[in-house]
């Protein structure tokens, strides 16, 4: 055997090694404490044939779709002008690092109180968590360019504007698509909160809901298809990254 | 670090921004000073201090076993090549996904008491220390391996004395990281079942709605998140001074 083909080997080894502790673990458990991967792939499908999941799922992608997009422009477009302009970034960087250290759920009651508990007030809570990651990331990444590519453009005499367009935006490009990748990572924990916390709706409102109701083995379902998303938009948007930056190191 | 006067004039700027819309619609955006009325008064009445601090005690237990835990995994997967072939794809994925939404599960596992509120700050920390500590004991054992080997340094006295001190930059820089994890988990956990703590602070002000309560509370966890980041990153400064400083 070849040596990535052994190493597969061993993983699906030990994944079939997790499941079967799973397995005889649950087996002396009642279910509504720890049920089996057989009943939780039972709840699984009637999740999926019952339509609750892509109910709740469809709520919550129209808002991610949303959020992301406001976090995109908001988190490139203060990443590239305060990476770039150091004074501005000096005036706001205590602002926003304040803003960045409170932990995103005590801004919860603040967004309640400004845009109520609906659809409105998850895309403000999804983008309270996704903007971070975006503008942060394209900061440094404009901070940390070559400053001899800038000083060559001056000493040519390109106009601001056209340096822009022509050195800055290319160079933070791959730091562009890896805050997009941290952002929607980070959004979904947003997600599931917006769910718990403000109108019991979309996943994380499934969650909340199984839980409560102690609907245990479709709880495990509907945390599997979270971990399934998050898996899936983090391989993804690497794939992406690695297809449209592939001189950029990916983090 | 002192702050440049710049920093300083935009606070300013916001401070006095904030105060002069608290004059149109106190009740939308509050204002500074209604915001430190109302602090004094949840200092006074509504058991701030006590409450505060529990949750930082809270935080603090779970987060020293979350944190041995996570880099001892990560000592292990770093150590032995079997271990992170077998595991590190399924550490990776636990990695990207919110752990957070796992709160309900906890919730019948533990029920609504402190044990709850430390299996969940265990649960949604442990994960963000295991790769730096992996990556950490690789870079150590790349450096000092050999060298431990020639010596016979084995067992418990390479990992104390070689693999540990060579990854201590990685797991500092893993730390700061953790901690605010950490906050966000132990708070999640006493909004959602309603255990005394900053959580249930931030659950009140969400009930009222009342614009002080709000911004107060707020402004409570930021001070928190803001003290606990930069407790952590001092303590770390102290534990790897000797050594350079690694971003993860």
């Amino acid at each position: 055997m070849t040596a990535p083909a052994r190493d597969w080997a061993v993983r699906i080894a030990a994944l079939a090694l997790l499941l079967l502790v799973w397995q005889q673990v649950a087996q002396r458990l009642p279910a509504a404490i720890l049920p089996t991967p057989v009943r939780v792939g039972a709840a699984a499908r009637d999740l999926l044939t019952g339509g609750e999941l892509a109910l709740a799922w469809g709520q919550t992608v129209t808002q991610v779709a949303v959020a992301m997009a406001l976090a995109s422009v908001a988190g490139v477009g203060l990443g590239l002008l305060l990476g770039w302009y150091r004074p501005l970034d000096q005036l706001l960087s205590p602002l926003l690092g304040a803003l960045f250290l409170t932990p995103r759920i005590a801004l919860v009651p603040l967004i309640a109180l400004w845009f109520g508990l609906q659809d409105l007030a998850k895309i403000v809570l999804i983008l309270a968590f996704g903007f971070f990651e975006v503008f942060f990331t394209v900061r440094d990444g404009v901070r940390g360019m070559e400053r001899s590519y800038l000083e060559l453009a001056r000493a040519y005499g390109v106009p601001t504007w056209r340096t822009l367009r022509t050195v800055v935006l290319p160079a933070a490009r791959p730091y562009v698509l890896t805050g997009l990748r941290l952002g929607l990572l980070h959004a979904l924990v947003g997600v599931v909160l917006a769910g718990f916390f403000l109108e019991t709706s979309g996943i994380g409102g499934l969650i909340y809901n199984l839980g409560a109701a102690l609907r245990t083995a479709e709880l495990v379902a509907a945390l599997l298809s979270v971990m399934v998303v998050g898996l899936a938009v983090n391989v993804g948007l690497r794939r992406l990254e690695a297809r449209l930056t592939p001189w950029q190191v990916t983090r | 670090m002192t702050p440049s006067p710049r920093s300083l004039a935009g606070v300013a700027l916001a401070l006095a921004g904030w105060q002069l819309a608290g004059t149109f619609r106190p009740d939308f955006t509050s204002s500074p000073t209604l915001v430190a009325t109302e602090l004094v008064r949840l200092a006074r009445e509504g058991d701030l201090l006590p409450l505060v601090a529990g949750t930082v005690a809270t935080l603090l237990a779970g987060w020293t076993v979350a944190v041995t835990l996570g880099t001892l995994t990560g000592f292990l997967i770093g150590r032995y090549r079997l271990l992170a072939v077998a595991f590190e794809p399924y550490l990776v994925a636990l990695y990207s996904v919110p752990l957070i939404a796992m709160v309900p599960l906890m919730v019948i596992w533990f029920g609504i008491g402190e044990g709850f509120l430390l299996a969940t700050v265990v649960l949604a920390t442990a994960i963000t220390m295991v790769f730096p500590a992996a990556t950490g004991t690789r870079e150590s054992m790349r450096a000092y391996g050999e060298l431990a080997r020639a010596y016979q340094v084995s067992g418990h006295r390479l990992l104390l004395r070689v693999v540990l001190p060579g990854a201590l930059p990685y797991v500092v820089a893993g730390l700061r990281i953790s901690v605010q994890r950490a906050l966000m988990a132990v708070v999640v956990g006493q909004f959602l079942v309603g255990h005394p703590g900053l959580g249930t602070l931030i659950g009140d002000a969400r009930a009222r709605l009342d614009a002080d309560e709000v911004f107060a509370v707020a402004l409570v966890a930021l001070a928190v998140g803001a003290l606990l980041t930069t407790l952590v990153g001092w303590a770390g400064r102290r534990l790897s001074a000797w050594r350079p400083e690694v971003s993860t």
